[in-house]
């Protein structure tokens, strides 16, 4: 097998891989665009992302486009293999919204009004909240809070 | 009768005194710092800030007083406070430049910041290098006119907005320079308000963004090289007049972007050399007239979810597209439009042509399916199924045509 062969072969076989990978993909702030409402994704602290089970990729300003993509139903929620949030503490880090801990608070400002900030852990999210009002959810009551 | 006439002119000194005074800052002059002349003043008075620069930090300011900048004063913010804090009623901001304002992620930091008030103005500031600009909220009857604002590039995401508006109304914006913030003008829950002569150039994301924020009238603005153009989204009752769209450019980037409008005007308004002239999304009840579309990848996006458009003595000039949608429900009108795409005849010559025309070609169609398909769009293969698609329409949307069709072009 000729070297330029391989070369192809390699390629193809990364190529394959890629497409289904479900890795978080980094978001380009200042370039992407939010899936639902269309706005250019600039605020770090509250950017998210749908992976498909296929592995397709939708990013999103604020928990409520998230939500409200999900309840559109472009992307049912039983199709979605993973639902990221950014830390709102670590803008590079992702989490995963099941395990996240989010705070609702109206002075947060998010893009789209969500107004929901993600957390790792509870610690977290109380410590967050301790000299400001504001509320203390988990994923399930944020989808109901969003809509 | 010497007596009575010193007596009365003291009393006229004093009363004078008593109604407003000014007072003088600056090196020369015995008081050095702004707080201090501040701290002294009373209700109404005059301080005149001399040229120099002046480093305190954050200056917070809570009576009415005019702040009045002579030779260019400079307060510098030394890039870790907010400069300029004001909650008042009655007061005046001028001639005064704002620079190195300071950058928190948890707080909006600015350098001009206005909670709370009414009746007041700012004009002839320059603002360099800032988080946010000018920031107000919860404010009423108020002008910001003949301001200069430059960001800093180099902040990417980090950066403010340039004129940052929320919950106000009565708003007037004149005349001020925007360049290089996250959002020029930035309204959220604004009403009856107006946005005039500015002009927003190189801002990260939008010239302007509306949100939620209803009853107001932008008119000959100029939205230039900005991120992704201008923003409309969930708001009602917005006129959108003489307005210029230059140069925005990108995969997300619009002349103007609608979302979730309802009952607006876009009148007499010019689009060139933007990706999208404009793009709609469930919008219902705009007129869109008398519009310069030309040299545009699309003039008119328009998604299916729209309803009660009408397009309407536009000229369609050199776009690649003119109209593209992305369904075959029609629920909008175009009328009397110009296209220079269109090879009808007026046989009866009173200038309408005297077949339909169909602005949305069968590519039109494809790329909104496919976005990467474009790079055939050239191809002969493309030009054949055009034509097919012109003589047998399948792909197309039937009923979106222009019944009437201007032969030439209307002077706009």
């Amino acid at each position: 097998m000729n070297f330029i062969m391989r070369k192809h072969i390699v390629l193809l076989i990364a190529i394959t891989f890629s497409a289904c990978s479900q890795e978080p993909q980094p978001i380009n702030y200042g370039k992407d665009e939010c899936s639902e409402c269309k706005m250019t994704i600039m605020d770090e602290k509250f950017a998210t992302e749908i992976i498909t089970s296929k592995g397709k990729v939708f990013k999103f300003d604020d928990l409520v486009c998230m939500v409200q993509f999900i309840n559109s139903g472009v992307v049912k929620e039983n199709e979605t293999a993973k639902k990221l949030v950014i830390n709102y503490e670590d803008k590079n880090d992702f989490l995963d919204v099941e395990m996240a801990t989010f705070c609702f608070n109206e002075d947060l400002r998010s893009p789209m009004g969500g107004n929901t900030a993600a957390f790792q852990s509870n610690e977290a999210a109380i410590a967050f909240k301790k000299d400001k009002p504001g509320v203390i959810l988990k994923w399930d009551e944020v989808k109901i809070n969003s809509n | 009768m010497k007596h009575w006439s010193l007596t009365i002119f003291l009393l006229f000194v004093l009363t004078l005194n008593g109604i407003c005074s000014t007072i003088y800052v600056g090196k020369n002059y015995p008081i050095k710092k702004i707080k201090q002349a501040i701290d002294i003043a009373k209700q109404n008075d005059t301080v005149f800030i001399s040229g120099g620069i002046y480093k305190e930090g954050n200056i917070v300011i809570s009576k009415s007083l005019n702040l009045i900048g002579i030779d260019n004063p400079v307060i510098d913010g030394e890039t870790r406070f907010e400069i300029l804090t004001i909650s008042a009623q009655h007061f005046l901001v001028r001639g005064i430049t704002f620079k190195n304002s300071g950058y928190s992620s948890m707080n909006d930091f600015a350098s001009i910041k206005v909670i709370d008030a009414q009746n007041f103005i700012l004009e002839n500031n320059t603002i360099i290098n800032s988080s946010f600009a000018i920031h107000i909220s919860n404010c009423s009857n108020f002008t910001v006119r003949n301001n200069v604002i430059t960001g800093s590039p180099r902040e990417e995401q980090n950066t403010g907005n340039g004129i940052h508006l929320w919950k106000c109304n009565r708003a007037t914006i004149l005349n001020n320079k925007i360049s290089s913030h996250r959002d020029g003008i930035y309204f959220e829950f604004v009403t009856e308000s107006e946005i005039k002569n500015n002009y927003s150039t190189k801002n990260m994301r939008y010239g302007l963004h509306f949100m939620f924020s209803n009853n107001d009238t932008y008119t000959q603005n100029t939205f230039i090289e900005n991120g992704a153009g201008v923003a409309v989204m969930f708001s009602h009752h917005v006129n959108m007049i003489q307005n210029t769209f230059e140069s925005n450019q990108g995969a997300s980037s619009y002349g103007i972007l609608l979302k979730e409008i309802s009952d607006g005007l876009i009148a007499k308004n010019i689009f060139t050399d933007n990706t999208v002239g404009i793009f709609m999304e469930g919008t219902n009840r705009l007129q869109v007239k008398q519009n310069r579309f030309e040299k545009n990848g699309w003039g008119f996006r328009i998604q299916a979810s729209c309803s009660d458009i009408t397009v309407t003595e536009n000229n369609f000039k050199g776009n690649t597209f003119d109209v593209a949608t992305n369904g075959t429900l029609v629920l909008n009108k175009f009328e009397n439009n110009y296209w220079d795409k269109y090879e009808g005849y007026d046989l009866n010559k009173d200038g309408k042509g005297d077949v339909p025309f169909h602005p949305v070609s069968m590519f039109a169609m494809v790329t909104e399916e496919m976005p990467y398909s474009i790079m055939l769009y050239r191809s002969f293969i493309v030009m054949l199924l055009e034509r097919a698609e012109k003589a047998v329409p399948s792909l197309t949307p039937i009923d979106l045509k222009d019944e009437k069709p201007l032969m030439k072009a209307r002077t706009l």
